[in-house]
Formats: C-alpha cells, structure tokens, sequence
C-alpha cells in the first residue's frame, strides 16, 4: 500500500448518516457497511481528496491526548479496510481520472 | 407425471396460473393457510407453462417448478416431500419468491408484525428468538397478526400489509409454553407434521390478505435463561442494520431498500426486548405500545 497519495472516495459507493452513524452502500457490489464513529469521520473527511498526513494532522489536532503512533495505525488500518472494499481509492497525481492501484 | 387430474387456478390478482398435477391436495392445503385469498378456477384455459407455477407428483415425491427459477425441484434432495404438508413446508419458503416475482418494486421485510393499538409492532427475523410461538402468545391475548414471516411495505407510506400466510410453529412447542397457550395452539392447530404445525386462525386473530396497517415500532427479540423481561431503548442505526441485513432485495436495489427501510425505521418506536417468559415479554409490549 503506498499511502502518499490522496484518497478519495470511490464514486459507486453512496453514504447515508444515521444517528451517529454513516452507512455506505456500495451500488456495484450491493454491500453495504456501517461505521462507527471513527469510521464516520474518517469517511466524512475524504468528501474531498486527502492524503493520509492530512487526515492524521486533523485528528492529532482534535485528540491531542491520543498517542500519535496509535492514531496512525488505526487511521492506517481503516483506510487500508476502505481500499480493500473497494470503498475508496488512491489518486495517482499524474493522472487525476485514474486510480493506484 | 403422474396423476390424472389438472387443476388450474389464480390466486387473488396475481399473474401466475398455478397447476396442480394429480395432486390437488396440495392446492386443499395452500387454501387452508392463506387466510382471505381470492381462488378463481381456470377451466378451459390453456396456460404458458413457462409462466405457470406446476406442482406434479413423481415416485411418490411432490415436486414444482417456478418461473423466477430459484430452484427448479423440491427444496431438499436429502429428505424430498412424500406428504402433503412436506409439501407445504417445503413450498412455504417460495412464498417470499411468489410474492416478489408477482411485485418486484415492493419493499418485504423479514419479521412478524402484530396489530397493538392502532398500528403494527414488527418483530425482525433473528434466529431462535422465539418469534413465531411469541406472536402465537400475542394472538392468544388478543392482538391480530399481521404476518408471521414476510410482510410487504405500502409503496409510499408506512403500512404493513397483511399476507393472510397463517403462522408455522416449530414443533415441539418450547418445553416452558404455559399450558394455556399451548391448548389455544392445540385449539387452532392446522396442517402439522413431526416438524411444523400451521396455525388455523379465524378472522378476528390474523388480517385478511391485503388489509394494511401503519407501521409504530419495531422490536429485537432476545430470548434468554431465567431473565426478567426488560425493553430498552435501540438506536434507529442499529435496527436498521438488522432489518436491512436480512432483506434478499438489497442484491437487487441496494439504494431503495435502504431509503425505504430508513424511513420506516426511522418513524418508528424501535426497542429491544430481553425475555424468557413469553407472557411477561406481552405484557411489556402491551405496555409500551398499545395505545
């Protein structure tokens, strides 16, 4: 998994808030995924592309009591769950239409 | 084939033509478990056999084909319907397909569902939970059943609509059912063989096919050892899991069913309710919902 490049979310998978939670209904697989809270955010961030030092620069913000190195393999963890889903995908910069893979 | 009578019918508005093959019996138990269908012979018409639901006996073993094609045989190869309530039980299943095939944009939920006051409580599918001798209970203290097993949704509005599909008990009943539940049970006992018995409800204890109902709560059914029984409160995004989880359509339409069961759920009372004492569980639901 390379993770330098931005992620962004993959355009099948529709999502959907419930209470605190955010369903995902991926229309190609017909899956759909619930998230807890740390998933929710995660997923409500990349409404835009982001890289994954954004995406940790935004929570070491808002969780400074939260062990960096804890933050980042969790955050990590999730995102590399989203890739394998087929949820969300990497942008390859020099190639903004297409994925990395 | 064998059999030399043909039977052929329309059951309430539907398009599919069914033909029984020397076995009209089975036609004689569909009858006695579908509460408020219209039957309307057909004689002298001739029908597409690639849309006719055909039931034929061979070697003694009843068998069908359907024309959405889950399965072109009787369900179980290892134990195949020699019996007419074999049959039934067998065939309960393609209920679901039947009805999808005949309505294919309507939402169906997985659950019972069970009139309290002026709207339905729909009890979601979950395993061993106890949810068919529970809604037997219910009937017993007076509410109507609405379903047992599937329950359509009114496109555009929250309503249940009634199946008219009497209730299946698994036999044999739980060794804790209070004696006068399992006389009404034994009371009202329709087609039975070793493993099911069919209820006979009349019509003031099941709603006729067709007949709607707006839909107020939704209860998970826990069903525990020697607990008090105590409901607690469930979040709209978990209900909705559960039901979403458990609907066959989703493969389908993804998107629909979840807007639509969104909504359903969402306008409902939705609660958990932690039971061993299926008449202690009753007077909790009477409690919160029977108003």
């Amino acid at each position: 998994m390379i993770m330098n490049h931005p992620f962004v979310r993959c355009r099948h998978v529709v999502s959907r808030r419930v209470d605190q939670d955010v369903f995902l209904v991926d229309e190609e697989t017909t899956a759909i995924h619930q998230l807890n809270a740390v998933g929710a955010a995660i997923w409500e961030m990349l409404e835009e592309p982001r890289k994954l030092s954004e995406i940790l620069d935004i929570l070491h913000t808002a969780f400074p009591d939260k062990s960096k190195k804890t933050i980042k393999k969790d955050v990590k963890a999730l995102l590399e769950d989203f890739l394998d889903e087929e949820l969300i995908e990497e942008l390859d910069p020099d190639n903004p239409l297409k994925g990395v893979s | 084939m064998t059999g030399d009578t043909i039977r052929r019918v329309v059951l309430n508005e539907f398009s599919t033509p069914l033909e029984f093959a020397g076995c009209s019996d089975l036609l004689e138990a569909f009858v006695a478990v579908l509460h408020g269908w219209s039957l309307r012979e057909l004689t002298g018409e001739t029908t597409d056999s690639e849309k006719t639901i055909r039931f034929w006996k061979a070697d003694d073993v009843y068998q069908w084909s359907t024309p959405w094609g889950s399965h072109s045989l009787h369900r179980r190869r290892d134990y195949p319907p020699r019996t007419t309530v074999e049959a039934l039980c067998d065939f309960h299943y393609d209920f679901v397909g039947w009805y999808l095939y005949e309505q294919p944009d309507i939402l169906c939920l997985h659950c019972a569902a069970v009139e309290f006051g002026d709207g339905l409580v729909v009890f979601p599918c979950v395993a061993k939970a106890g949810k068919s001798t529970l809604t037997a209970q219910m009937v017993s203290r007076g509410h109507r059943v609405f379903s047992d097993d599937i329950m359509p949704i009114e496109p555009g509005v929250n309503n249940g609509v009634a199946t008219g599909l009497q209730p299946r008990l698994r036999r044999p009943l739980p060794e804790n059912f209070p004696d006068e539940s399992r006389a009404f049970v034994e009371a009202r006992s329709g087609p039975t063989n070793k493993r099911y018995v069919y209820l006979n409800l009349s019509g003031d204890e099941i709603a006729p096919y067709g007949e709607t109902a707006p839909v107020k709560g939704f209860v998970l059914l826990e069903r525990e050892t020697d607990v008090a029984a105590e409901i607690v409160a469930e979040s709209a995004s978990n209900m909705l899991a559960e039901v979403i989880m458990q609907n066959s359509r989703r493969k389908d339409f993804p998107m629909e069913v979840f807007d639509r069961t969104h909504q359903l759920v969402s306008q409902a009372d939705c609660v958990r309710l932690r039971y061993s004492n299926g008449l202690e569980a009753i007077n909790l639901l009477e409690e919160r919902f029977d108003r």
